[in-house]
């Protein structure tokens, strides 16, 4: 009876609910939707499987496998989904490689949902480890519903999750692992490594790095322990590519780095005061001021990628970067509800403006590919009205609320109940 | 609304939201729908003037109006003449279309588009492709395993009703063309929806 009695609490646990009906919504939609990036790593992964290491060199060496683009995101990234290939592999059967090596229109072929279905598998796997983290961070029963269904349920999620399959929910799980570790569990050193192994497979995590590390040290020592602590994962996976003439070129330049220096203010003389940096270092500065108070940290790890996309041109997926932290946020405070609406939306305006075909009607692909020859929604929407302005409009409301949220999380009391 | 009920509401609306919504799109936007594929390749062969490679086909639909083939064009170097033709079984040349190296990226699709060819249902046709001048550095074209060239025909469809009909029609064999993947899928859809189901009818 007793037995019975637990099962039962089990299964109307709200927040099991909550998990059940996210694994059922990704169960329903991932078969379905397509885009072209998960295919493109999960191709280069499985050089990894036949012994490859260096890919960055690999590629380079033989310009006839390149066909599908370089590998763009750090060495660990690699060896991750090159670990998990032949597992995905057995379940997807044999003509999964070859479908891999076709081109980013290939959705018309035989087992197309299975391959959809299965290569979506590791970033759902992690969104719900992202869950049970939120579960564990927050106390309040209540609020660990909120986040839960505002983590599984939100726009960013199914876009950039269910319906693209990216990869970035992988780091945004370390970075959430590193507030666990650091302000949870009390161990800073164990959150700085993990700060690290995110870095390790996408670059932006090292960027929460001087933040654990400023306001977790309890003197200048352990900041810089703690630094150099999470950069070490980084550079242990990195150095043995450093020589790479492909991997300096493809990934040590990535994306984010060259797109966060664009938005500058012109000086004269040739110089610009770079607008993202100067907010980061503000930031920096401010939490310097504060240190000692790990409450504040949560508030950081939003402030630094809502700053980012505030002042730069974005992935979709990059919005992920805040979301966990989002989560925990709305949960505490109702008042946030309508700036990350606002959020929301000028996201979404956003990036459907972008031209590529992939990011709108493309992602439909599989249920028809007739649907590859429609142009991309900003060429239609050019015969009514200037794409490029509306696109602007969106992405000031996404910056104006995305800076509002920062300011109501770093300067507000929501915080110091986490 | 029970705070347990909530999750189980928005995955079933949701889930049947983004798929009436996408199928919508699919079916009042698309023009041009599949009719035939045979787009997984092995390889890529060079072809040579005078030797044309060809592949045949049986369409499904009448008003057949393009075909796409793979082509690697290494280094984008090649920026000679090619055809593409297309004749009937009795070898009656329907479309005939040059191109030039400069299309063909490295690898890329390429895309013959031409008016639609009314009753083509059931109609067996011969794709060819061959080097109208020196094919260097070489050309490749996608072959599949069998050796045939690999390629996909689009037909246009005839009215809405019709493309309705084709879209589910389509849709349905292609889940069901994966009986395994459809089973484990369909259960694991049929067992969250039940636990669902449960939950939302034990608050009423």
């Amino acid at each position: 009876m007793a037995e019975m009695s637990i099962i039962k609490k089990i299964v109307v646990f709200p927040c099991l609910q909550i998990f059940l009906a996210a694994a059922l919504l990704r169960i329903i939609l991932a078969p379905f939707f397509f885009h072209p990036d998960i295919k493109t790593i999960f191709y280069i992964s499985q050089f990894f499987a036949n012994g490859v290491i260096n890919i960055y060199e690999y590629l380079a060496q033989n310009p006839e496998k390149l066909i599908l683009g370089p590998f763009v995101y750090p060495p660990l990234a690699y060896f991750f989904f090159g670990s998990i290939f032949p597992l995905i592999r057995a379940l997807a059967g044999p003509a999964f490689g070859q479908w891999l090596a076709m081109g980013n229109e290939a959705v018309a072929v035989p087992h197309i949902f299975r391959y959809l279905f299965l290569i979506k598998l590791l970033p759902f796997a992690f969104e719900f480890l992202v869950g049970g983290l939120l579960v564990k961070i927050l106390k309040n029963s209540r609020e660990r519903q909120l986040a839960l269904l505002f983590w599984f349920f939100n726009p960013v999620n199914i876009y950039a999750v269910i319906l693209m399959g990216q990869f970035d929910v992988v780091p945004a799980f370390f970075t959430l692992l590193a507030l666990y570790w650091a302000v949870g569990q009390k161990k800073p050193l164990w959150g700085a490594v993990a700060l690290g192994i995110g870095g390790a497979m996408k670059s932006y995590p090292l960027l929460f790095l001087p933040f654990l590390a400023i306001v977790c040290g309890r003197d200048w020592r352990q900041q810089i322990k703690l630094f150099i602590l999470g950069v070490a994962p980084y550079v242990i996976f990195t150095l043995p590519f450093v020589t790479s003439p492909s991997f300096r070129a493809d990934t040590l330049i990535s994306g984010l780095s060259q797109r966060m220096f664009l938005l500058g203010l012109d000086i004269g003389f040739g110089e610009r005061i770079l607008v993202v940096l100067l907010a980061l270092v503000i930031l920096f500065l401010l939490a310097a001021w504060r240190s000692g108070s790990k409450q504040d940290l949560a508030a950081y790890f939003l402030a630094v990628p809502l700053f980012l996309l505030a002042g730069s041109h974005f992935h979709p997926q990059w919005l992920i970067w805040a979301m966990p932290f989002l989560a925990i946020f709305i949960a505490k405070e109702n008042k946030l509800f309508l700036p990350v609406v606002i959020l929301l939306m000028g996201w979404l305006g956003t990036i459907l403006l972008f031209d590529d075909k992939f990011l709108a009607l493309g992602l439909l692909s599989p249920l028809d590919p007739g649907i590859l020859f429609l142009p991309p929604l900003r060429e239609l929407l050019s015969k009514i009205f200037q794409p490029s302005l509306l696109q602007s409009i969106f992405h000031t409301l996404f910056s104006a609320s995305a800076i509002w949220i920062v300011c109501l999380v770093v300067a507000g009391k929501q915080h110091e109940r986490i | 609304m029970s705070e347990s009920r909530l999750p189980w509401y928005l995955s079933f609306a949701l889930g049947v939201l983004f798929i009436f919504l996408s199928l919508l799109a699919a079916w009042l936007g698309v023009r041009n729908r599949l009719d035939t594929d045979q787009s997984f390749r092995d390889a890529f062969v060079s072809f040579s003037p005078g030797k044309p490679l060809t592949q045949t086909f049986t369409a499904r639909h009448d008003f057949i109006n393009i075909v796409i083939l793979q082509f690697k064009n290494p280094g984008l170097a090649n920026r000679g003449e090619f055809r593409f033709s297309l004749k009937s079984e009795e070898g009656v040349l329907l479309v005939e279309r040059s191109f030039s190296g400069y299309n063909i990226g490295d690898p890329s699709l390429v895309r013959f588009q031409f008016d639609p060819i009314p009753a083509s249902r059931g109609e067996r046709f011969a794709i060819a492709v061959e080097a109208v001048s020196l094919n260097e550095p070489p050309i490749g074209v996608g072959i599949g395993r069998t050796g045939g060239l690999s390629f996909s025909a689009y037909y246009r469809t005839a009215d809405k009703k019709a493309g309705l009909a084709d879209l589910l029609n389509n849709l349905t064999q292609k889940l069901l063309g994966d009986k395994i993947f459809f089973a484990l899928w369909a259960l694991a859809l049929f067992l969250l929806a039940g636990q669902g189901v449960k939950v939302i009818r034990r608050k009423l």
